[in-house]
């Protein structure tokens, strides 16, 4: 199973890959027509990072693609293998393909940008993994993605304001520490509630339809989700008027 | 070998099962069929561990201890393999989920099937063969099929029935199936339970069903007998009687008729439309 997952994850990965042929076309394109004199490498930066988060979402979003489109689960399910281990295998080759990206970056890039990056990718694969069970339309699901992690971020920067204040620190020297761990806190106020609905629909998951099954969404994920946007709104302005004192 | 207790399960709003029970030996062939919609593929695909009951138990005793879904071959009434794997690719896939090593492809080479051919390309037929081959490569103690013989072309049928037969002949195996066309496996079933409504309403060895269910050929029904369908032609009328009793007298202008398992179940249902 582990080899048919390690393949279909080097196949999202080649079709993100592709997205890399709008380098050349970008960098031609500046050059013959807009002249914005985009250097080459800054071009590339950019769509390798569109290619890297891209791919976090698309093989999160895709996990159980071939179940639904062929509709083998009904096969997979038949199957001796514990739902842990169906989801272990799918995993398992996708996590590898994120470290292996995260390890470029690292050598490329350096540590932090690369640390901070793979913190980006895990987030964005969670929570398209996450959604894989509820969203059936993949551009619905980088749709949900984009959503979650703008929460996420927004999350994330205000925890960061808040350890500022609280460990008394400049908020313009560079503070890796408290980045790194705001970072984690809001990955897990806004995963864990996603986390965990999508663990107690997939432990029990069988071939009815999907909607019949999606309870724990509704019922602990999505208050949660809307619990935690309302309070970054309903923090949102106060966090303002702290962020023009403060700077 | 199979039993299920005080069954529940539905499909949202739809109660399909409610405190079902059935038990199945060892090394019984056993029939369920009843009109569309009435839950024979649900009861195999609990059975299988594909659905998930609401409440009550099915147990599955293979004999081994370990997982009976290695003991339980599944053949649902459409082959929903992964469309995009190679033969070859799909039988190491297979091999690899259920820890085997060994595969025999025999049946395989029947069907001039090659391990570079992609199964989308595959027809219904050759799709069914080789989840035919991939579940006997797991010696199932519990066979369940769905509705698959009759979707598939006279040569593949036959093989998949022969094959089946073999299997039957060589270990005491159990088998559940799910038809509604028996003049190919009439032959080899024990027992044939009919559902309606999610409950079983005749369950019955396939000599006892055979003896109590006749058809009467005659101009008036038969007194003091029920019927379970009625056919009206010019100048006489055919009554399917269920339960049949030799010692209850009928018109001297009446025959009776014996009925093939197609014909008696045909009557059952067309009695549940009538």
């Amino acid at each position: 199973m582990l080899k048919k997952e390690f393949r279909d994850t080097a196949y999202r990965f080649v079709e993100c890959m592709l997205i890399l042929l709008a380098v050349p076309i970008a960098y031609l394109t500046d050059k013959l027509l807009i002249h914005f004199r985009a250097p080459f490498q800054d071009i590339m930066e950019v769509v390798v990072m569109v290619v890297v988060l891209g791919f976090s979402v698309y093989a999160g979003a895709t996990i159980f693609q071939a179940e639904k489109k062929d509709r083998a689960f009904e096969y997979l399910l038949s199957l001796p293998l514990t739902r842990k281990k169906i989801l272990w295998n799918k995993l398992l080759p996708r996590l590898a393909f994120i470290l292996g990206l995260t390890l470029v970056l690292f050598i490329v890039r350096g540590g932090p940008p690369a640390l901070n990056m793979g913190i980006i990718m895990l987030v964005l694969f969670s929570a398209s993994v996450f959604l894989s069970l509820p969203v059936d339309s993949v551009i619905i699901a980088f749709l949900g993605v984009a959503m979650l992690y703008y929460l996420f971020q927004l999350c994330a920067s205000m925890i960061y304001r808040l350890m500022i204040s609280l460990w008394r620190l400049h908020i313009l020297h560079y503070n890796p520490r408290e980045e790194y761990s705001s970072q984690v806190i809001a990955a897990l106020i806004v995963l864990a509630p996603l986390g965990i609905a999508f663990w107690k629909t997939y432990k029990n998951l069988d071939l009815k339809p999907m909607r019949l099954q999606l309870k724990p969404y509704l019922v602990i994920a999505l208050p949660s989700i809307v619990t935690v946007l309302a309070l970054a709104v309903f923090f949102f302005r106060y966090y303002l008027s702290w962020l023009y004192r403060t700077m | 070998m199979l039993e299920i207790k005080d069954l529940s399960f539905n499909y949202g709003k739809t109660q399909v099962f409610d405190g079902f029970d059935l038990s199945v030996p060892k090394g019984q062939v056993c029939l369920i069929t009843g009109i569309n919609g009435v839950g024979k593929s649900t009861l195999l695909r609990l059975i299988a561990g594909v659905l998930n009951p609401d409440s009550g138990t099915i147990e599955i005793d293979t004999g081994t201890g370990e997982d009976p879904r290695r003991r339980i071959g599944f053949i649902s009434d459409e082959p929903r393999l992964y469309q995009s794997l190679r033969v070859g690719q799909a039988i190491d896939f297979h091999m690899s989920a259920n820890d085997l090593k060994n595969f025999d492809d025999t049946l395989l080479q029947h069907t001039k099937l090659g391990s570079d051919q992609r199964i989308r390309e595959l027809s219904t037929g050759q799709k069914i063969i080789l989840h035919l081959s991939l579940i006997l490569s797991t010696e199932p103690e519990l066979f369940l099929i769905d509705e698959v013989i009759h979707s598939i072309d006279a040569y593949l049928r036959r093989l998949f029935l022969e094959t089946l037969i073999q299997l039957l002949s060589q270990r005491r195996i159990t088998v559940v199936l799910v038809n509604l066309n028996f003049h190919d496996i009439e032959h080899i079933i024990d027992r044939v339970i009919l559902l309606k409504s999610g409950e079983i309403v005749v369950d019955e060895s396939i000599d006892n069903l055979k003896a109590k269910v006749k058809k009467v050929v005659g101009e008036s029904p038969p007194q003091s007998l029920d019927i379970l369908a009625r056919l009206d032609f010019s100048g006489h009328s055919e009554f399917y009687v269920y339960p049949f009793d030799p010692d209850v007298a009928i018109e001297d202008s009446s025959r009776i008729v014996d009925l093939n398992l197609t014909e008696i179940v045909t009557a059952f249902i067309g009695g549940e439309y009538a």
